[in-house]
């Protein structure tokens, strides 16, 4: 049988006290124990330690009981339940609520003839400009024929078929239809800006900027920017 | 396992409520009281013990059978409890700095309705246990108050048996030291 220091008899203790301690290691350490008041004051502690440790801690947590909340459990595992459509805690019930008042809403709208605001909305069309005044358009309506027409073009845009007035420019155009100029003169294959009156344009819509005004623009009637009353400054 | 714990677990994931509340009702105390021995607030500890169930049965389809189903369980609360006790501490640090600032007071969640130690040798090692940090004081009240082994533990806490032999050694004595020095305190 081997000799040991305290040092190691004290790491055996630990050891022991985990339940890791090997047969050879043991009788070293019981040898050791023998002999050594030190040691076996130590072994001693650390076995009254162990008992109060479990004697406190049985005391301090065993008179807690638990309280869970068993149909939260249930709920909350993610399967469908009756309950649970109407639980406001949980995610579905929350949804079911959400979808009621939706269709309260519509069911209102539709039994009181709510519109949306925006169909109601028929102030005159404004166009802001860089000085801050407004860009007034006149509306003339033709009797004879309809100088725009709606159609498709090849790629499947929407395109209106506009007859071109007097003093008509491609600027003026452009600005009526929100289309830029370039694409209005490659799409009637236009090589200068002269725009004699009564000539067909077709104006495709794919490049159309949005804008409050196009709601006007696609009824039979022509329009006539009036630059010059609004801006004759410029015009100087 | 047991057929019976087998078929326990099939109805469970199958979505029976009566085998889930039975599965529930007859690990509740387990999962409570370990989630308690680390988070030491029997309130958040019922927080904890039904978190850990939720994320049980929703990960009950992974469970292999081949291991034990309360080792299984039991290292889910674990994680769940250890983490809130993380959150709290870094809450508590905020606090602290907030309180430091500010001088903002808070109110003092309660803990474990402690029980009245009349010995104060029991009195003292409770303080000391309380004043060990986590990683030494977990070990301990598994090993001590659930009784698990070194194995159990290092399973449960995903660290080597030897970590855990280092953790009990080390955080035993320091319980040793601290009651040595309170009682040269008191003037035994």
């Amino acid at each position: 049988m081997f000799k040991i220091t305290h040092q190691e008899a004290q790491r055996l203790l630990q050891n022991a006290a985990d339940q890791t301690l090997g047969v050879e290691d043991r009788s070293a350490l019981d040898a050791h124990l023998a002999t050594c008041k030190t040691c076996s004051s130590y072994a001693s502690k650390l076995t009254t330690l162990e008992t109060d440790l479990r004697r406190v801690l049985h005391t301090q947590i065993d008179n807690n009981l638990p309280n869970l909340d068993l149909q939260l459990i249930i709920n909350s595992t993610g399967r469908f339940t009756w309950p649970s459509l109407f639980n406001p805690a949980h995610a579905l019930g929350k949804a079911t609520i959400v979808v009621t008042l939706l269709m309260g809403y519509f069911i209102i709208a539709n039994l009181f003839g709510v519109q949306s605001p925006i169909t109601e909305n028929k102030t005159p069309p404004i166009i802001p400009t860089p000085n801050n005044s407004t860009l007034a358009f006149t509306t003339s309506p033709t009797p004879s024929s309809p100088s725009t027409l709606i159609g498709l073009t090849t790629q499947g845009c929407e395109s209106i078929i506009y007859i071109t007035q007097v003093d008509d420019t491609l600027e003026g155009i452009a600005l009526q239809f929100r289309v830029p100029e370039k694409i209005i003169a490659e799409h009637n294959n236009l090589k200068t800006d002269a725009l004699p009156p009564g000539k067909e344009l077709s104006i495709p819509l794919c490049n159309h900027t949005p804008s409050h005004i196009t709601g006007t623009l696609t009824s039979t009637m022509t329009i006539t920017p009036l630059i010059e009353t609004v801006l004759p400054a410029q015009r100087e | 396992m047991t057929e019976e714990q087998a078929g326990l677990i099939a109805a469970c994931i199958q979505g029976d409520e009566t085998a889930i509340a039975q599965l529930v009702q007859s690990h509740q105390l387990g999962v409570f009281r370990l989630a308690l021995s680390v988070l030491n607030d029997p309130s958040e500890a019922n927080e904890a013990a039904q978190d850990s169930f939720i994320a049980a049965l929703r990960a009950l389809k992974s469970y292999k059978e081949a291991s034990s189903f309360n080792a299984w369980l039991y290292t889910i609360t674990l994680n769940i409890s250890r983490s809130r006790l993380r959150k709290r501490k870094t809450q508590e640090r905020l606090k602290h700095t907030l309180t430091t600032i500010f001088h903002i007071r808070w109110q003092v969640a309660p803990g474990v309705e402690e029980t009245v130690i009349h010995n104060e040798e029991d009195a003292a090692l409770w303080k000391a246990l309380g004043t060990l940090n986590e990683k030494h004081r977990t070990p301990l009240v598994l090993r001590y108050y659930h009784d698990f082994t070194i194995a159990e533990i290092a399973a449960l806490m995903n660290i080597k048996e030897g970590t855990v032999h280092s953790r009990l050694s080390i955080g035993r004595e320091k319980l040793r030291v601290i009651l040595n020095n309170s009682r040269k305190v008191s003037g035994e």
